[in-house]
């Protein structure tokens, strides 16, 4: 079979309330009840992630624990877990590569499958096994999924978030107008609260009315998006799966229990964060090309900046450019409650060019050594000086 | 303020020192160029703060004055204009420039002179005098070498070394090295080192005039005159890396090869390296050097055999390409030679015959292969 004339088939794999579920796992007690894994309600804690139950009341994501407890008073609030969850997405994501050739992890409770040309695999039926394959998850991680099937990824996307949870759907090829006419555009990728209320105002209530506009149009009022989105309304999208390795950024954010205005002690936050972003980039043997600094103040404007330099891994470099990104960015006179560190254009360091001077040389050793410590005695066992 | 000053004149005058305008700056004063006038002597300064440059021009004055005008708009109507004479005329109670031509009249808005930074004076301790060709050659022969890493300051700038008898410029990357010697340029009493911007040695090898040039020094200056010319940089003040603990004195493999095939050989096998690591493998049997590559990722492979002067154990090296190419572009001898140790020690290259009075060395550190 000629391999571009091949339909592509696309599974999209949405773990229901995923951090709610893995916390059904160790307390079973918690199931069928409004619970939501986040922060405490006392300090300025968040909604991680709400159970169907408690998204009933109105409970969402992201939304203050506080806010939270007052729209349904007997939620039951249990504390994170994210290095298990972490674990537990990476176990699924090994049984899946298993299932199906190419599996993307989009993120910690998302996946994308390719099973293109795996039809005569699974008897000719691609619907029937993404059927079995929500069994598999339920039976062997005991996780409610919801999963989707379609000829890209943006439309496996859009179809699993009409059935959850716990949904399978099927796209058939060359139904893909069809099936996404009738939906709202904030069903679309790419269409965040400031697309749709600018679309809404301009008419665009349902996806059938973007399929019935110019793509000139919509680049007029949305520009490159726009594009993007006429393309996506009209059911085409994406169909290359990035594996895992393809990782295009690695970054950390922290959301502080209270609003910080202390330079220093917001520095030595950086600093973590930064330890945290170059042990993982180590762990992978990479090398960062661009480092970005996000931060947000008190009043939740968000400010971000990258810059680059050479080739890295290594702590002291990448904070001194992290910390000069936040010095430049830290001019008003606001508190801050969130910081965040990110790495990204990677280089793969399999082949290394040597270096002349031998301080850096030790340098790689001391850090591989650091980062040896950590995974044996935990993150918090060694810290470098200050720089 | 007014003069009356041919186009071509002002041309020339402000070709020199443009190239130290920034593009664009934090401060905007800095994309002007400050026009002083006494009497009959025109003086045009440009900086960014860590080089500044003046030139002087003889015009025809009429009224002394100062004022900073736009460099990219003035630049760009003298280039358009004829070689015709213009008055200039500045009103500096409103800072308005007015360029009068026989057929037409130029306004721009400038800035007052008091707004642009002052250039540095200059104490002078000792000045030492450098041929126009000597400066471009050695120049022109290293700069490539310089690291824009701005967390090492040291690294992107020139270290200039004045010895006695002997001036000696070294430059790196931490990956590659080119250090040059000359001798024979007179006795000096100056004896310093100093590490230059990267920015303003390429100003001096575009600016340096045929004959003699001088190099003066003070503490946290170095300042170049051409002619009328003259280039004032701050020097980089942090410590060199010890480069010379680095050059190896016992590569004792040598391998002698015609620059050109081997460049041209290595650009063509580079085609075939791999996107990200550009790395080429060069295999060494008696004479006989092999260059090959390959791309993991894309496939495709190259490889090409150059005859070469080689009789030391057999052995392979890899190379960033893109490394190997930059030093054999900047060695102009018809042969270079290689001496090598193994294959995760530094390379160096020379050419195989020097020039009178020069002694060029370049270093290059090889890439790990995954044999």
């Amino acid at each position: 079979m000629n391999s571009q004339r091949r339909t592509p088939h696309i599974a999209h794999l949405d773990l229901d309330c995923f951090y709610v579920s893995v916390e059904r796992i160790k307390n079973p007690s918690l199931r069928g009840k409004p619970v939501i894994v986040g922060g405490s309600p006392n300090g300025r804690g968040v909604v991680a992630s709400a159970s169907y139950e408690a998204r009933a009341f109105g409970v969402r994501s992201a939304m203050p624990t506080a806010r939270a407890l007052r729209l349904c008073p007997h939620l039951l609030i249990a504390r994170s877990h994210f290095g298990e969850y972490e674990a537990i997405s990476r176990k699924l994501y090994v049984r899946m590569k298993e299932l199906a050739p190419v599996v993307e992890r989009a993120s910690i409770d998302e996946m994308y499958l390719d099973l293109t040309g795996c039809e005569s695999l699974y008897h000719n039926d691609l619907f029937a096994f993404v059927k079995r394959l929500q069994q598999i998850v339920w039976n062997e991680f005991t996780l409610p999924c919801t999963i989707s099937l379609a000829a890209n990824k943006a439309v496996a996307k859009i179809a699993a978030g009409t059935v959850k949870p716990h949904g399978v759907i099927y796209v058939p090829p060359g139904a893909e107008q069809e099936f996404l006419a009738p939906l709202p555009i904030e069903a679309l990728p790419g269409v965040g609260k400031k697309t749709e209320e600018l679309l809404k105002r301009h008419g665009f209530i349902t996806i059938s009315d973007l399929q019935q506009a110019t793509p000139e149009r919509l680049k007029d009022l949305l520009g490159k998006h726009g594009r993007w989105i006429f393309e996506v309304a009209l059911g085409r999208g994406p169909t290359h799966l990035e594996e895992q390795h393809l990782r295009k950024s690695i970054s950390n954010e922290r959301t502080f229990s209270y609003d910080i205005s202390n330079r220093s002690e917001l520095e030595s936050k950086l600093f973590g964060l930064t330890e945290s972003v170059c042990s993982t980039l180590r762990s992978r043997q990479w090398k960062a090309r661009t480092v970005t600094v996000k931060l947000r103040y008190s009043d939740f404007s968000t400010y971000t900046r990258a810059h680059s330099i050479p080739p890295t891994d290594d702590d002291a470099i990448v904070f001194r450019t992290a910390r000069r990104l936040f010095r430049e960015g830290d001019t008003r006179a606001l508190a801050i409650r969130l910081l965040g560190v990110g790495l990204s254009h990677f280089e793969y360091e399999a082949q290394p060019q040597l270096s002349l001077y031998p301080s850096e040389v030790k340098r790689g050793k001391a850090l591989q050594a650091v980062d040896a410590l950590r995974r044996k005695f935990g993150e918090n066992i060694i810290h470098t000086g200050g720089v | 303020m007014k003069f009356i000053v041919t186009s071509s004149e002002l041309q020339k005058a402000l070709t020199k020192i443009s190239g130290v305008v920034p593009s664009k700056s934090t401060l905007p004063i800095l994309e002007n160029i400050l026009f002083d006038l006494t009497k009959n002597t025109l003086k045009l300064s440009a900086t960014d703060l860590e080089v500044s440059m003046s030139a002087t021009i003889e015009v025809k004055g009429a009224e002394d004055g100062k004022i900073a005008v736009p460099a990219k708009r003035l630049m760009e109507t003298i280039r358009a204009l004829p070689d015709i004479q213009l008055v200039f005329h500045a009103d500096l109670s409103a800072n308005r420039i007015k360029m009068i031509t026989e057929t037409g009249e130029y306004v721009l808005m400038g800035e007052a002179s008091d707004e642009f930074p002052t250039i540095p004076q200059f104490k002078a301790e000792e000045k030492l005098s450098l041929s126009g060709d000597l400066l471009r050659r050695m120049i022109n022969r290293m700069i490539f070498a310089v690291s824009t890493d701005e967390l090492r300051p040291a690294m992107t700038g020139m270290l200039l070394q004045v010895r006695e008898t002997e001036l000696r410029a070294v430059v790196t990357d931490g990956h590659r090295l080119v250090r040059i010697n000359y001798t024979g340029i007179g006795k000096m009493k100056l004896k310093k080192d100093i590490i230059v911007p990267a920015k303003a040695m390429s100003l001096v090898s575009r600016s340096a005039e045929e004959g003699e040039n001088t190099m003066a020094v003070d503490t946290t200056h170095v300042q170049f005159t051409f002619g009328n010319t003259t280039l004032t940089s701050r020097v980089i003040e942090e410590a060199y890396p010890n480069y010379e603990a680095v050059i190896p004195l016992d590569n004792d493999k040598k391998l002698t090869v015609s620059r050109d095939l081997l460049l041209a050989a290595v650009r063509r096998v580079a085609l075939y390296s791999s996107s990200t690591t550009h790395q080429i493998r060069c295999t060494l049997k008696k004479n006989e050097l092999r260059v090959s590559a390959e791309d993991m990722d894309f496939g495709g492979e190259a490889k090409e055999k150059v005859v070469c002067d080689y009789s030391a154990e057999d052995m392979e090296i890899g190379f960033n390409s893109t490394y190997l190419i930059d030093i054999l572009s900047h060695i102009d001898s018809d042969e270079v030679e290689f001496r090598l140790s193994s294959a995760v020690r530094a390379a160096i290259v020379t050419p195989a015959k020097q020039k009178p009075n020069e002694d060029l060395l370049m270093l290059v550190m090889p890439m790990r292969l995954n044999v």
